[in-house]
């Protein structure tokens, strides 16, 4: 066992894990926070995206002990108590939550392309978003939510 | 149609907030302080016997807890399919057997203290496998002398056939006889969220089972029953569930871990892999389907004749119930007089085929749809116009038994489709640009409302309305993320007059909901919704009828609505719903509580029908096919929720989009292994392949549903892929009567006209 110092949903955090621990893993099992879903274990379904110093990143691919020093941002980061973040809200409102399997992976990533790009494009948002399967497939929908973030966000 | 006030609004989905900030506990999410990971060994052969097998080298590891075979389960045969209650589906499945039938067929199965210990034991347990002969395909299976893969069934899981009017006398008039024959491919569910359960004992001893399932009660059924248990033994709790589309219809490993768990006495967490539900929980059956149909020169159909063949696999699981789905779309949609309908479900040693979104229907719909197309082309009639010109208009007469049409917006939605994609000046546009060509196709599509008269159709529903009028709706019906927990909420809130906000949902847990067989043949809102509409209708009338006398006024001039209850002669309030409900409770004389339970049963089945067009672009270089546009629209009666039913649609056609074009599951000829067990070479649809949708709700007010509802969860999941295949028809003159589309095949079919031409 190792120990490992990071900032989780803005809380500095000491974790023990394995040596050979994913990041998926940690955040589950030893953090309870279950939100970063298990979907391939592989890397291709994008259902544990977490952000990692604000990047996309499948948190089943990446050894727990790479984020030392890291900070980490997971879905029950991205709200305050009942109340729910712009894009969460924007996500509940365009009809682009079934399953819900999926939604934690693709509110972080769209999060994330928020930052860097405050006026996405449909294209825009399909490519940033092409690691994150949605079986339902509420793609168009989720494409008009991030644009319905986008404008609510620029407003302020 | 009727206004109402909850009915018909794009109310919010229940569940929104807890599954937009991770607080939604699937079954994986939940953990007990000394739970158990369990891990299956599967059969490394497609056929084989176990000839010897020892585990005593893997229970010996340390924090091993429990290793099982086929010597320490039931061996009580049973089949996994649970609708209809199994009176016709060969009961050919053991929880663990000694006879291997696919790869993937569970061997053995390990408790452990954790999931790396699992997977070490697995490899600890010693197999000695005698080689049985393997069949993969139809024929294979068929053959004279093959091997029986269960005993005395001649390697068909059911065979089934019909005749109505005089087909040959029809044929023999027939000016012209079209012919085509039509390969589907296997394909998966793959919903992101694996197969998953958790199960315990409770103090009692009973087992208390935490399923991802959209069947809870078939669950605990088919349990008790695997196992020889009383079902008052079994508790099954299904709560959110990351995904269905037909895979998670039936028990597959679950009896292995109720095993496990009464084996440990803990708690047991069995989680599949990606590569574990790829390539053995269950897929959409492949189909071999071959037509042939007479027409008079001006295009009517006289008389058609179908015949299907369908690989199940190793298992029949739902295996020709699903052929019982094809032919009653085979008899209705075009009503033509003089019907021939064969169909035979053949074993082979691949994965078991189930039941999959639209039941049957997408292969129908492939190779039927592909056909009409042929007919039309070789008619030179319009594709629209022959659609139009012999598929259902109200008042036809329908040749299958317990079907009726009482509504049917069909010419209605191919004229929707027609202005939406603008086909007429479509017809005009250029069609060819160098390598890219252009073409425009259409399929029809009709779809039930449950399962009657196949099955037996049942639900029920619970309101039990508290002392303030606040209410909890008991269903056993399943929310597996199409939103039916919040359909069925309005509905409980229009027939109740309380607000929905003030209505809490129980769902599902088997030991305090209603019956409800669950999630799959697009049955809930039409078959639940009216046992929740009777229950909250009963309620509020209860509540009405003790108001009478407090209010002194006939019943008849009592409604009730938004938590008030209402003059119906001055619409004004009268007095909220509170007040009565709180003197019901606490009237000391003739107290009352305020519960009431009622069923639904239909004893008919109507029809949904509906449209795809899809305008694509290939490159005749490369094989690739671009959909520019897809449109469909669909009588569904009146919706409930249309925001939830436009993701019905969106999503229902972009899974028929990855059959049409990239999903296939790929069998090893030599070996029988799955080749693409993975996401990254099963190809579903990702963000780069949709296009843009448009979506039309044709709505007609359907009388025999709870408001006037039909059937939407599957339908949208039928054309679009045979749209798309009849649009490269129309691009490149080159019918491809086997799909996917992949680039691969269009080029080779591509490549192969060219060389015909020389």
């Amino acid at each position: 066992m190792i120990e490992i110092k990071c900032t989780v949903n803005g809380k500095p955090t000491q974790v023990r894990i394995e040596e050979g621990e994913t990041l998926l893993d940690m955040i589950r099992e030893r953090l309870g926070l279950t939100g970063t879903k298990r979907g391939c274990e592989v890397g291709e379904c994008g259902a544990c995206t977490v952000l990692l110093d604000g990047v996309p990143t499948d948190s089943c691919l990446m050894l727990a002990a790479l984020a030392d020093g890291k900070d980490i941002l997971t879905i029950e980061g991205i709200s305050s108590g009942r109340e729910l973040s712009v894009m969460q809200q924007a996500f509940v409102d365009e009809g682009a939550i079934q399953c819900g399997y999926c939604t934690p992976g693709m509110i972080l990533t769209a999060h994330a392309l928020l930052k860097k790009n405050k006026n996405p494009t449909a294209e825009d948002i399909k490519r940033e978003l092409a690691g994150n399967m949605c079986r339902c497939a509420a793609y168009n929908q989720i494409i008009n939510a991030v644009q319905k973030a986008a404008r609510e966000e620029n407003k302020d | 149609m009727k206004k109402y006030n909850v009915v018909g609004k794009s109310v919010p989905r229940i569940d929104a907030w807890a599954k937009a900030t991770g607080a939604a506990k699937y079954v994986g999410d939940m953990q007990r302080p000394d739970m158990l990971h369990a891990k299956i060994l599967h059969s490394p052969l497609a056929h084989a016997w176990i000839r010897r097998i020892d585990v005593s080298r893997a229970a010996a590891l340390p924090g091993v807890r429990a290793v099982i075979t086929y010597m320490d389960v039931p061996q009580i045969p049973f089949t996994t399919c649970g609708h209809p209650y199994p009176f016709d589906t060969p009961k050919d499945s053991l929880i663990l057997s000694r006879h291997l039938r696919y790869v993937g067929d569970p061997v053995a199965a390990v408790a452990a203290d954790t999931q790396e210990i699992a997977l070490d034991a697995l490899e600890l347990i010693e197999v000695e496998y005698e080689e049985l002969p393997a069949y993969f395909t139809i024929d294979a299976a068929l053959a004279e002398g093959a091997v029986e893969l269960h005993e005395g069934l001649k390697n068909l899981a059911g065979e089934s056939e019909f005749e109505i009017g005089d087909v040959e006398g029809a044929m023999a008039q027939a000016d012209f006889i079209i012919e085509d024959t039509v390969e589907t491919p296997i394909v998966t569910h793959s919903p992101i969220e694996p197969h998953v359960s958790l199960v315990e004992l409770d103090e009692q001893g009973r087992l208390v089972c935490y399923f991802s399932t959209q069947v809870p009660s078939i669950m605990r059924e088919r349990l008790a029953y695997a196992l020889g248990m009383r079902m008052g033994q079994i508790r099954v709790v299904k709560g959110h569930v990351g995904g269905g589309f037909g895979g998670k219809q039936e028990p597959i490993f679950e009896p292995i871990n109720a095993v496990l768990t009464m084996k440990t006495g803990k708690p047991v967490r069995l989680e599949l892999t990606r590569e574990e539900c790829l390539a053995c929980t269950r897929t959409r059956h492949s189909a071999r389907i071959h037509m042939r149909t007479g027409l008079t020169r001006d295009g009517k159909m006289l008389a058609r004749i179908m015949d299907i063949d369908q690989n199940t696999g190793a298992y029949s699981s739902h295996g020709h119930n699903v052929v019982f789905a094809i032919a009653m779309a085979f008899a209705t949609l075009y009503p033509t007089p003089n019907l021939r309908f064969h169909g035979r479900s053949v074993y082979t040693n691949i994965p078991i085929a189930g039941a999959m979104r639209a039941y049957g229907c997408p292969q129908y719909a492939f190779a039927m749809e592909s056909h009409v197309e042929h007919m039309a082309r070789e008619l030179g009639i319009d594709s629209l116009e022959f659609r139009r010109k012999n598929s259902y208009h109200l008042g036809d007469p329908i040749n299958f038994p317990h079907v009726s049409v009482s509504t049917c917006g069909l010419q209605d939605a191919i004229d929707q489709c027609e202005e939406a994609i603008g086909y007429q000046a479509f017809l005009k546009e250029p069609r060819s640009d160098g390598t890219s060509k252009r073409g425009i196709g259409t399929a029809l599509f009709s779809y039930g409302q449950s399962c009657y008269p196949h099955s037996v159709e049942l639900s029920g529903a619970r309101v039990r309305v508290n002392e303030d009028a606040t209410a909890t709706l008991y269903i056993g019906c399943a929310e597996i993320g199409q939103g039916t927990d919040t359909v069925m909420l309005q509905i409980a809130a229009e027939a109740s007059g309380i607000p929905l906000a003030d209505i809490n949902l129980v769902a599902v847990d088997t030991d305090s909901c209603p019956f409800d067989p669950g999630a799959y043949a697009s049955r809930q809102t039409y078959v639940a919704g009216h046992a929740v509409k009777k229950a909250a209708a009963a309620c509020k009338e209860q509540i009405l009828r003790y108001a009478v006398n407090k209010l002194s006024v006939n019943y008849e001039r009592l409604d009730a609505a938004d938590g008030w209850i209402i003059d119906r002669d001055t619409d004004q309030r009268m007095v909220s719903l509170k007040e009565i409900t709180m003197q019901m409770y606490y009237d000391c004389h003739t107290p009352v509580t305020i519960c009431q339970e009622e069923s639904f049963a239909p004893t008919d089945n109507m029809l949904t029908f509906g449209v795809s067009m899809a305008i694509v672009k290939v490159d005749t270089a490369t094989g690739k096919v671009e959909v520019e546009k897809l449109v469909t629209a669909i009588d569904s009666g009146r919706i409930i929720n249309p925001q939830l039913a436009m993701g019905q649609l969106n999503g229902g056609n972009i899974m028929s989009l990855g059959y049409g074009l990239s999903e296939q599951l790929l069998i090893d000829p030599k070996s029988g292994r799955v080749l693409n067990d993975n996401l990254l070479d099963y190809k579903v649809p990702t963000f780069a392949d949709v296009p843009p949708i448009e979506g039309y709700f044709i709505e007609t007010d359907e009388p025999s549903s709870a408001y006037g509802n039909k059937s939407l969860g599957e339908p949208p999941n039928i054309a679009p892929a045979v749209a798309v295949r009849n649009a490269v028809l129309d691009a490149t003159g080159v019918a491809i009567n086997q799909g996917p589309l992949t680039p691969e095949r269009v080029y080779l079919a591509l490549k192969a006209a060219k060389e015909q031409e020389v």
